[in-house]
């Protein structure tokens, strides 16, 4: 066994042990700490004494562990250890209290007594440096001096985190008065709601305790940062992905000309394809949140439609509720299709070397708006393509195609669900263990018919950008123009949702702060 | 002092770009959308550790400039071309571009000698010079603006057209008949990814300007073919140029100008080779006054007049211009090639699997306190009850749940069959059992034979807890048994010699 003064190698990992009393959040705040959503892997629950014994969770790069907490089972008994060892701590005889503690796990470790404490003081007895949790949305009471004295005996650095289970912060400061008289450092964390910058700002505070092994923790901060910024960036690429697919995917099948020359029959037909289309459509965007879920560590996330409850009309993508609440007003709808059409129509006078005197701008810019005020109001109405219809070249009959919608709205209303979908993903704490379900329909209960999503609030050059490229989708000519222009403008909308400045409120509206 | 290349390359290896190798990175892209997330992820990690790594060194960052990433993602594709036994699709797509040149080229120079060949009157030997200069010339130009107009077209059609086109049908089948033959099967593939856009739409806008360069050398062949066949045909025969009009004055005039503008780029270089107004009116074929008279030029007069306008104007009005887009299509193609800045999603996601400086892995293996719980004697505790007093007492968490010792003999043989299968599928120590009987209850050689059944199928390693609960109250089940009770089953686990069987009473619990 090392002693906890000796200085470990600089490549050894730095080591928290996160201890406290049962059931105060300790495997909540490291859940949350870890990003481990899985409950099987890291049980949170009421019942105290989820933790029975010592769970070490190493954060590794390349296999070389960096950082390493060590989840432990919580203090059941700490009055009557702390009276054991003051019993059997003799301050004459110049021994170190540390001692004494080392001296209780070895009385108590292999019996039935004093086995929570046992099992969490090793690690700290080992090297550790200690993260002591309470829930302070509950007030401080005098018996949790025992414990917090106990780990004052350790000698070890120490942090104390005031984790708000309840969310009521009123006896914060009572907590923080006394933790302040044991502990080197007192920080809140909710595990319940940190976001990312609050854990990396937890971590930062590991520093000041555990200086030893700067290296370690700084690169464990940086890493977890790069990764956060991948994430983004992979989060933009699966929205880019997802919107790129619905805007040129059809669904498409084979029809007797006996179908399509009867108005009943071919009105039947019709209707069965676009619902296909639409079925297809959902099933695409439900995979591509699923691996933004993924992404970010929620795969049990569900959505309304896929988590058995009743749907309601506005959580359905092709609801009409969902198009009159979700992507732009008429009007931005319009002046976004006058800009689109105008660049495409500035390209076909790029082309004639200036022949045209500028007529294609003009004329795509009137054909934008007038097609955005026209299909504007079609809703969620979906294309049918007749493309061999009367030709007589297939004997078998004629191919029909469905999608997208007509009405221009339809990737705004897109891109507003996935960016909903990603709001829910970066703003849930790990540390949660109720049911994750993401409710489109909270947006628009709550819009009443005013637009509530992002599409309409982000800023008139991002909506440019994502209009131009929705434009150019629709025609086929994504890839003339590419896609690292709206990459960019998606990652900048993520990177401001990440951090708040645009969101919805619990109740559905949205807000921006500027 | 030689300045330092801020990239450090390879002198053997230029690193850059050819056609076959942007084919290659989008098929393998393409192929890469099938694979595993942490497949891609351990191989790139490999590949950036062993070969960007070494050469890119700390420019090796995910925000890296258009000259790195096109570094990084040559060396990426050398080193998947190394682990890829199939020939490559690039090399696949430019061998076939090289058959479709000589097919072409062929065509061309057969069309481009054989209109020379249909312009010539054979009986008489000679060549009108208008319909000369409208054959050879006419059309290329008017392909030239058809190909432009379609262009702009194309730019302001509406896509659903162009993607149900009829054409994109009847390929899209022929295709897919094509595919039932074994040896097309592979080619069809890289035709059917095309259609579903996966490589085809990366790929298209790179196969603009080789397909453009392709058909202007097709274009070159077909005027050298012209001017071949012309020139061979001078030099085998003995023809006479002329030209015919009904207005008189005006119409030589006319051709005149046409001739004098032609002659535009060359007149002021080479005015001899520029026929004069004289000539003109000398090579036209007239009525000469007496009946069924014509004037006919001179054979030699007539080729002296316009054989060098002739070819200088196919030279320079035919071939020239087609030489001259053929290096604009390469020098396009070049620039292309060099300035991709790969920056599309699939270049995203990969360059950033390439440049990040490692990934921080989180290993929850989780608590490793599961047990499995076998309710013995008819005992059948409250699952939701029992878990937090297994949970407090025991530290143990009941994963699995099994019973015996019930009326029905056979579910003893049932339970230890099935956690003898348990055991036999956890490749890791088997899972600790938690035996929960009632302590008032003991039938001692019924337990002894059915825990030695079991120990012969399990071994000894897993331990047996036995939880004993006390006699149910006010329907209560979790109660803590009698000392006497408890002294009963200690005297029962000490005669079964078992060292893994330990008897647990449980402990106050209220009701």
């Amino acid at each position: 066994m090392s002693d906890p003064g000796e200085t470990p190698s600089d490549r050894s990992p730095a080591r928290f042990a996160v201890v406290g009393r049962v059931n105060k959040g300790k495997s909540s705040v490291l859940a949350t700490l870890v990003e481990e959503a899985d409950n099987q892997r890291l049980r949170i629950g009421p019942t105290p004494g989820e933790t029975t014994r010592c769970q070490t969770i190493p954060l590794t790069l390349n296999g070389e562990t960096l950082v390493e907490f060590i989840d432990t089972p919580g203090f059941n008994q700490a009055r009557q250890a702390l009276a054991w060892l003051r019993a059997h701590h003799r301050e004459e005889e110049g021994r170190a209290r540390l001692e004494a503690v080392r001296q209780f796990v070895a009385t108590f470790r292999n019996t039935e007594e004093f086995v929570d404490e046992c099992r969490l003081l090793q690690p700290i007895l080992d090297g550790a440096g200690i993260v002591y949790v309470v829930d302070a949305s509950k007030p401080y009471r005098t018996d949790f001096v025992a414990e917090m004295e106990i780990l004052r005996w350790t000698g070890r650095p120490r942090m104390a985190v005031m984790n708000f289970l309840s969310g009521d912060t009123s006896h914060a400061q009572e907590w923080r008065e006394h933790l302040g008289e044991f502990f080197n450092l007192t920080r809140d964390f909710n595990a319940h709601t940190a976001r990312f910058r609050e854990r990396i700002r937890l971590l930062r505070h590991l520093l000041e305790i555990e200086d030893r092994h700067r290296g370690s923790i700084e690169k464990t901060i940086q890493l977890l940062e790069s990764g956060w910024n991948r994430r983004r960036e992979d989060a933009a690429d699966i929205v880019i992905n997802l919107l790129q697919r619905a805007l040129t995917e059809k669904a498409c099948k084979n029809a007797s000309h006996e179908d399509t020359r009867r108005s009943h029959r071919r009105q039947q037909v019709e209707a069965k394809l676009q619902e296909e289309y639409r079925t297809q459509i959902r099933m695409l965007e439900g995979g591509q949140h699923a691996r933004l879920s993924q992404l970010y560590r929620h795969p049990k996330a569900e959505m309304t439609h896929e988590s058995g409850d009743a749907v309601l009309e506005g959580d359905d993508l092709f609801a009409e509720e969902t198009w009159q609440v979700l992507g732009l007003a008429p009007m931005q709808l319009a002046v976004a299709a006058t800009l689109a059409g105008g660049a495409a129509g500035a390209g076909v006078d790029l082309a004639t070397g200036g022949a045209t005197h500028g007529l294609g701008t003009v004329i795509g810019a009137a054909g934008g708006f007038i097609g955005a005020l026209w299909k504007g109001r079609a809703l969620a109405e979906i294309k049918i393509d007749h493309p061999l219809l009367g030709g007589g070249l297939n004997p078998g009959g004629v191919k029909l195609c469905a999608g997208p919608p007509k009405n221009p709205n339809f990737p705004w209303v897109l891109l507003d669900r996935a960016l909903y979908h990603f709001e829910h993903l970066v703003t849930r704490a790990h540390g949660r263990r109720d049911r994750f379900v993401i409710d489109f329909a909270d947006l628009t209960k709550a819009g009443e018919g005013s637009r509530q999503g992002y599409a309409s609030r982000i800023g008139a050059d991002e909506r440019k950008v994502f209009g131009r490229w929705f434009d150019a989708l629709s025609r086929g000519r994504a890839e003339a123009i590419g896609d690292r222009e709206v990459f960019s403008a998606l990652v900048q909308v993520l990177g401001r949702i990440e951090t708040g400045e645009l969101r919805v409120r619990s109740n559905g509206s949205l807000e921006e702060d500027c | 002092m030689q300045k330092p290349n801020p990239i450090p390359l390879p002198p053997s290896d230029p690193l850059t770009w050819s056609l076959v190798d942007l084919v290659d990175l989008e098929w393998q892209l393409a192929l890469d959308a099938e694979v595993s997330a942490e497949d891609l992820w351990d191989r790139d990690r490999r590949i950036s550790r062993e070969q960007l790594v070494p050469v890119l060194g700390k420019e090796l960052v995910p925000e890296a400039g258009r000259e790195i990433r096109s570094c990084g993602l040559r060396l990426w594709l050398e080193e998947v071309r190394k682990s890829c036994r199939e020939e490559s699709v690039g090399e696949m797509v430019c061998h076939g571009r090289g058959l479709m040149a000589l097919i072409l080229g062929f065509i061309a120079v057969t069309a481009g000698s054989g209109l020379v060949f249909g312009l010539l009157h054979r009986e008489w030997r000679y060549f009108n010079v208008v319909h000369f200069l409208l054959a050879t010339l006419a059309p290329q130009f008017l392909l030239l603006l058809l190909l432009l107009l379609g262009r702009v077209w194309g730019k302001i059609r509406s896509p659903s057209h162009r993607s149900t086109s009829l054409w994109r049908n009847l390929l899209a089948d022929l295709w897919s008949k094509l595919a039932t033959h074994a040896w097309t099967r592979r080619l069809s593939d890289v035709a059917l990814r095309a259609r579903t856009g996966k490589l085809g739409a990366l790929v298209r806008p790179w196969l603009v300007w080789p397909v453009a360069r392709l058909t202007q050398t097709a274009a070159i062949w077909y005027n050298l073919g012209i001017m071949g066949a012309f020139a061979g045909i001078l030099l085998g025969m003995d023809v006479r140029f002329f030209w015919e009009s009904t207005p008189g004055v005006s119409a030589e005039e006319g051709l005149h100008q046409v001739v004098a503008t032609l002659a535009t780029p060359w007149s002021w270089l080479a005015p001899q080779t520029v026929p004069s107004l004289s000539g003109i009116h000398d090579t036209r074929i007239a009525v000469t006054g007496t009946e069924g008279g014509w004037h006919e030029p001179e054979g030699v007069r007539s080729a002296e007049i316009w054989v060098p306008f002739l070819f200088t104007t196919l030279g320079i009005w035919g071939l020239l211009p087609r030489l001259i887009l053929l290096a604009f299509c390469s020098w396009q193609e070049r620039r292309m090639l060099l300035r991709q800045n790969f920056g599309d999603r699939q270049h995203r996601e990969l360059w950033r699997r390439l440049a990040e400086s490692g990934r921080l892995m989180v290993n929850v293996t989780g608590p490793g306190d599961d047990a499995i719980v076998l309710c013995w004697g008819g005992v059948e505790p409250n699952p939701e009850e029992l878990r937090p007093v297994m949970l407090q007492q025991l530290r143990l968490n009941p994963v699995q749940w099994f019973t015996a010792g019930g009326l029905d003999v056979t579910t003893d043989s049932v339970a230890i069959r099935s956690l003898a299968n348990l055991a036999g599928e956890k490749s890791a120590a088997p899972l600790p059992l938690v035996l929960i009987a009632e302590s008032w209850g003991l039938a001692p050689r019924d337990l002894a034979a059915f825990l030695t059944s079991l120990r012969k199928e399990l071994g000894v390693s897993p331990s047996i807890r036995c939880l004993l609960i006390g006699e149910p109250k006010a329907g209560h089940i979790l109660t803590p048994p009698k000392a006497e009770d408890l002294r009963i089953w200690e005297k029962f686990a000490a005669d079964l010699g078992d060292g893994g069987f330990i008897i647990r009473p449980l402990r106050g619990i209220q009701a």
